[in-house]
């Protein structure tokens, strides 16, 4: 409703907002896998680098650590939810 | 000092002494030399065992860890295993998780195992699980992954070998029941003859009075041709029966053993069943548990010894990562855990015995179970027999 009469590029009309949450997001999800590989690295991975693959017991912890990691965050992110809510 | 005759000096005190501002040195007194021994003496012996403790628990780490060495390729998965815990008699599972953390846990993570733990809370929920397992499998359901999960899944490289780990004589028993009831089992739920007590019991029901209906009308018709079930589950159907009707909005009871021990033998071999050679191998752990007062003397040595149930359940632990099997010889594994048996409270057991309970009735495994059945277990190692240096005593 808000392209009409305005100039803007034809075919299906976007919205700027929903551009931008979704560019956030995409943002967020891109920060936290940063972060998660990041983390999970750090703690599973030690530095001496002998061969390129990862081996069963590295595999085994990245997996754990990642499962850990996304598990935090949901409840992380439940909290602040009920928080904000709380707040409302 | 003051007493010292006024013709000799006093002998030097050390400098140190005189620095300190300590008049002199004295060995303690009796009291206090009771004390200091009774507090250093446990604390030592506490001091030892955790050491030994910890020591046993890294010898077995180290002799698997070159397991978790090997490359694993980006779409391959680890070999899992099973974990089946119950709650000792008597006691909550904490105890029984706390076991399984101290002891088996660590030398599955050093070999890089994953595990599953299935939990039970009540009797009877592990062998249920395990057998309806078995039967979705002879159904044909064995494969239930939605469609994303079959598109994710389907280029992952699973590890076949698998493995079951029970910890306590609870779970093993059960675990093995459950193998029984699943492959020598009807597929379907066989409806319970004795009914008529409980349509009495739930006139007033009005939730269940039309399943109850029904399954009477079944019943009738299953006691006509025939479907018998022996005098221990009756009892229990009977008993249980009217607890799991006023139960029935709290949570459902464990659904009866599909065919009881007595029948093991009379069911026909299933072709599914006919098809396998062998089925995965399983341990037992031993859960040493102990309740009583009076038992207060076990129970400190056993506090003050914990380093050769370290040593044991590593051990057995080993075995699994290492996947070293023998047959399941039925006069040997079926008496595994009975030390454990003979420790359950004797009233919890002579209760289980009158109602019927799972735990207490006759450990029968059929032998075309037992002959496909393996159970790990660790050759002993030539280090162990004859000891021929002092690395080698030591592990």
């Amino acid at each position: 409703m808000s392209f009409l009469g305005m100039g803007r590029p034809p075919a299906t009309g976007y919205d700027e907002n929903k551009i931008n949450g979704i560019k956030g997001e995409m943002l967020m999800i891109q920060q936290m896998k940063d972060k998660a590989s990041l983390v999970c690295l750090e703690k599973c991975v030690p530095n001496y680098y002998s061969d390129g693959d990862l081996n069963k017991g590295e595999s085994n912890c990245v997996d754990r650590c990642i499962g850990k990691f996304f598990q935090t965050i949901k409840v992380i992110g439940t909290e602040m939810q009920k928080q904000q809510q709380g707040a409302m | 000092m003051s007493t010292a005759s006024p013709k000799s000096t006093p002998p030097p005190r050390n400098p140190v002494l005189v620095a300190l501002g300590i008049p002199r040195l004295r060995m303690p007194g009796r009291n206090m030399s009771i004390f200091l021994g009774t507090v250093l003496g446990i604390s030592g012996m506490i001091y030892y065992d955790r050491k030994n403790r910890r020591a046993n628990r890294q010898k077995w780490k180290d002799r698997v860890s070159y397991l978790a060495n090997e490359t694993l390729q980006p779409n391959g998965m680890p070999r899992k295993v099973t974990v089946y815990v119950a709650p000792p008699p008597g006691d909550h599972l904490d105890v029984t998780i706390a076991h399984f953390t101290q002891y088996v846990k660590p030398v599955l993570t050093a070999a890089a195992i994953d595990w599953e733990l299935v939990e039970a809370k009540r009797q009877g929920d592990i062998r249920h699980q395990v057998a309806e397992q078995i039967r979705k499998e002879r159904r044909g359901e064995g494969d239930s992954r939605d469609e994303l999960m079959k598109a994710v899944t389907d280029g992952l490289k699973y590890d076949t070998e698998g493995g079951v780990i029970c910890v306590g004589r609870g779970a093993y028993k059960e675990y093995l029941h459950g193998l029984n009831e699943g492959w020598l089992g009807p597929l379907e739920m066989p409806a319970p003859p004795q009914f008529e007590k409980r349509v009495d019991e739930v006139h007033g029901l009005l939730e269940s009075g039309d399943d109850v209906t029904q399954t009477a009308v079944e019943a009738s018709k299953a006691a006509e041709a025939g479907v018998a079930t022996s005098q221990g589950p009756d009892a229990n159907k009977s008993i249980e029966g009217d607890d799991s009707q006023e139960k029935q909005d709290k949570k459902p009871a464990v659904p009866k053993p599909y065919i009881s021990q007595a029948d093991y033998g009379s069911a026909p071999t299933p072709p599914e069943l006919a098809r396998i050679t062998s089925f995965q191998p399983i341990v037992y752990i031993p859960l040493p548990h102990i309740l009583g007062f009076l038992n207060t003397p076990i129970r400190t040595y056993r506090f003050f010894t914990k380093r050769e149930l370290a040593d044991r359940c590593g051990r057995l632990t080993a075995s699994v990562a290492l996947s070293q099997s023998r047959p399941f010889i039925p006069r040997i594994d079926l008496a595994q855990g009975m030390e454990e048996e003979n420790e359950w409270p004797k009233k919890w057991k002579e209760t289980a015995l009158e109602k019927g309970s799972e735990w207490m009735q006759d450990f029968v495994v059929d032998d075309r179970i037992a002959e496909r059945l393996r159970v790990y277990q660790l050759p002993l190692i030539e280090d162990e027999i004859n000891p021929t240096s002092a690395a080698a005593i030591e592990g």
